[in-house]
């Protein structure tokens, strides 16, 4: 029987998981967890730091998941080397494990400059940042956030319910800037304001300045110095490549085709470590969205055991639940102003809606508020993004959204 | 589990299916003074036709399932259903942002009363003989067969038999 | 390219079920009528069986209601193909079908619907009594013209009267 390795055991490694027991009931499956703790939904954890949700509740799957005949996980350890040509990994205590098919579920770690690394910054990641954080906040620490995409702003809400009043710092001119218009981060950054969130737009990140007691402040790009214990940067991620083989990589991530096979046969590739189509443009990207990890996963499992599933590729989206404000980003949100593109833009009272569409058909949407339609809306651009991609017209990628 | 299938067309959005929803959680709740159509797990956006209606269909793929952040959606498989946990969801919106038939229900005062649940949606009437709306509704916009395959079955027997009277005719 | 179909003769066919056996095993490797495209409906108080399978209509229900776009049509063949990678198994297409042709697979939970099999379907070749036939939309019609002009000249000669 065919002996499967998965090497990160998360959304995409779990989806991958139960789609080849799906089709290979008992098949021999050995995974390796980084973690020591059963897997938990990482998307959850600015929650989890404002204190309302449990660890218990967090979990992808209960323990008895994991307790399956034929399927074995080691937890706390690493993958150190992948050595592809003998079938082999090797574990961080120098256990060895062969494998005949590998899916390569590794994740991402939070991306952190280097001149600011250090005591008292820190990413949310893992359960044990987000205690990091809670900690430091209990201790009365002053607490800063670097980066205004959907983490930093849901981490920023976490912790102004907790009441500390954080510092939200966003090197573009507002928040969100990847995935709303001026008009929705408006809306969104009145909201966090209203929560007591301190928004700075347009600064850059120094210098971190230290003292003995560890981090003191934050030096700003316009010469101002913000006193702060505790940096959490939220400013992306980067995929966990280290010890694969290099014939995998891409990019910055594992290269994968549709299959999500990577360059070398028997490897695969899912989640937010592999490079997979992103329908926007039709070039191959790490999205690191909740739903891709699943589906990709599912579908690299289903072909490792044997069976034949395509990914047709991930659109950008996605969906905030800022307190009382729902906010939903679908593909395309900003619109060069030129002939081909128009935009359609609904407001009504508490809610804000904004179409984008490119030779009639519709390639984005923003919901603020009532954000009801947005899976219909979706399944529209989807199946135009895709079209557009297959008559060789793929849209383009936005920088900022406009 | 019964197969819900809609028909928008047919729909004339007159509601029943609203009420009878409704009244079946007051009826699982034991609360009857209360019913309301509000408190229904579908929704009908009319009357401009055809008429939306959301009500979950089941998938078997469902989209809604991959993207939960928080587990709560997932599949029965006994019941072949879709089944929502309340207690373990976040209110996050992204099965809203996934699910193509718009049927996952953002409540109303965004679950801030304490009784209420960010999101609602159709939970099957596992619990009766038969999914109340479709027994509710007159037009044949919603429909309930034992399974997808009998709903298939019986459209095949109904048109064959056409055929053999036909012949015969 | 005109559209091709499998037509049925539901005058010739006897009830062997040959078609769904030829279909399952083509498509899935197995003898199981619950996975073939092609469904035979036996009406036995009446002594009378037909075949039913996709007719490939001008514009197809389960197509027009499927959310995601998982229906294609092959380039070369025209016959149907579902995008497995976009279906999400919500069984609009099941309940649309008018013709009631059209199975979710019990495993993979996506639709069955005949594909003609790249354009040589097993059931054609292994229906005995030549019920099936692959045809243009067209011969089907003008077959079935000539078959009620036939029968109507029968009725003119039995009456007497010069058609």
């Amino acid at each position: 029987m065919t002996s499967h390795l998965i090497i990160g055991l998360n959304v995409a490694g779990i989806a991958a998981m139960k789609a080849i027991r799906e089709i290979e009931p008992g098949g021999r499956i050995v995974a390796v967890s980084a973690e020591a703790q059963l897997p938990y939904s990482r998307v959850l954890l600015p929650r989890y730091l404002g204190g309302k949700t449990t660890p218990e509740s967090m979990l992808l799957e209960p323990a008895e998941f994991y307790e399956v005949r034929g399927t074995r996980v080691f937890w706390g350890r690493r993958v150190v080397s992948l050595d592809a040509a003998q079938r082999r990994a090797v574990l961080d205590d120098g256990e060895t494990i062969d494998f005949d098919r590998a899916l390569i579920a590794a994740g991402a770690r939070p991306t952190v400059p280097r001149d600011l690394a250090g005591p008292g910054v820190t990413g949310l990641r893992t359960g044990e940042d987000a205690a990091f954080i809670r900690e430091r906040v209990r201790g009365g620490a002053r607490v800063a956030i670097a980066g205004g995409g959907p983490v930093g702003v849901k981490t920023a809400c976490a912790l102004a319910e907790l009441g500390v009043r954080p510092a939200l710092i966003v090197a573009s001119g507002r928040i969100l800037s990847q995935i709303a218009d001026n008009e929705a981060a408006f809306l969104a950054q009145r909201c966090l304001e209203q929560r007591g969130v301190e928004v700075r737009l347009g600064a850059d990140i120094v210098r971190a300045v230290r003292g003995p007691g560890g981090l003191e402040g934050l030096e700003l790009g316009d010469g101002a110095a913000l006193p702060c214990g505790l940096l959490v940067v939220c400013k992306g991620v980067t995929p966990n490549v280290a010890g694969l083989p290099p014939a995998v990589q891409g990019r910055s991530g594992v290269a994968v085709d549709d299959t999500m096979a990577t360059r070398v046969p028997g490897l695969y590739a899912a989640g937010d470590v592999a490079e997979a189509r992103d329908l926007l443009d039709g070039q191959p990207r790490v999205t690191a969205i909740f739903p891709g990890a699943a589906a990709q996963g599912r579908i690299a499992g289903k072909n490792m055991a044997g069976a034949t599933a395509v990914f047709e590729g991930s659109i950008p989206r996605n969906a905030l639940d800022l307190p009382g404000l729902p906010l939903i980003s679908i593909g395309r949100v900003g619109a060069p102003l030129d002939a081909r593109h128009a935009v359609r833009v609904t407001r009504t009272t508490g809610s804000y809606r904004k179409l984008v569409y490119r030779d009639g058909l519709l390639i984005g949407a923003l919901l603020v508020g009532e954000v009801m339609d947005a899976g219909l809306l979706q399944a529209c651009i989807r199946r135009n993004l895709a079209g557009l991609l297959a008559a060789g017209e793929p849209g383009q990628l936005m920088g900022e959204a406009g | 589990m019964p197969s819900l299938g809609v028909s928008e067309s047919a729909c004339d959005s007159c509601g029943r299916c609203l009420v009878a929803c409704a009244a079946g959680r007051v009826v699982l709740a034991g609360a009857l003074d209360s019913a309301w159509p509000g408190q229904a797990l579908l929704r009908i956006d009319g009357p401009a036709p055809p008429p939306r209606i959301r009500l979950c269909r089941h998938c078997a793929t469902a989209p809604c399932v991959d993207t939960c952040v928080g587990r709560a959606l997932r599949r029965d498989q006994a019941s072949d259903t879709v089944k929502l946990d309340p207690s373990r969801c976040v209110g996050c919106y992204s099965c809203v942002m996934e699910c193509p038939f718009g049927a996952l229900l953002p409540n109303p005062d965004g679950g801030r009363s304490a009784r209420d649940v960010p999101i609602v949606k159709c939970d099957g009437c596992g619990q009766f003989a038969h999914p109340l709306c479709a027994a509710a509704c007159p037009t044949g916009a919603i429909r309930a067969a034992a399974d997808g395959r009998s709903a298939s079955s019986r459209a095949r027997r109904r048109r064959a038999g056409l055929l053999g009277r036909a012949r015969r005719g | 390219m005109e559209q091709r179909f499998v037509n049925v003769d539901g005058r010739l066919c006897t009830g062997c079920a040959m078609c769904e056996l030829a279909c399952s095993y083509h498509h899935e490797g197995c003898y199981s009528p619950r996975l073939s495209r092609i469904r035979l409906v036996r009406f036995e108080d009446r002594g009378f069986s037909v075949p039913a399978t996709c007719a490939y209509c001008e514009r197809p229900a389960c197509e027009e209601a499927c959310p995601t776009g998982a229906f294609e049509s092959d380039p070369a063949t025209d016959a149907a193909r579902v995008r497995e990678a976009r279906c999400i198994g919500c069984k609009e297409c099941v309940n649309a079908c008018p013709l009631g042709v059209i199975d979710l697979h019990p495993v993979h939970g996506v639709p069955m619907r005949c594909d003609l099999c790249g354009g040589d379907p097993a059931c054609v070749k292994l229906c005995p009594t030549g019920a099936l036939a692959l045809q243009f939309v067209r011969d089907a019609v003008r077959d079935k013209r000539r078959a009620v002009q036939t029968a109507r000249n029968r009725m003119a000669e039995a009456a007497g009267v010069e058609s």
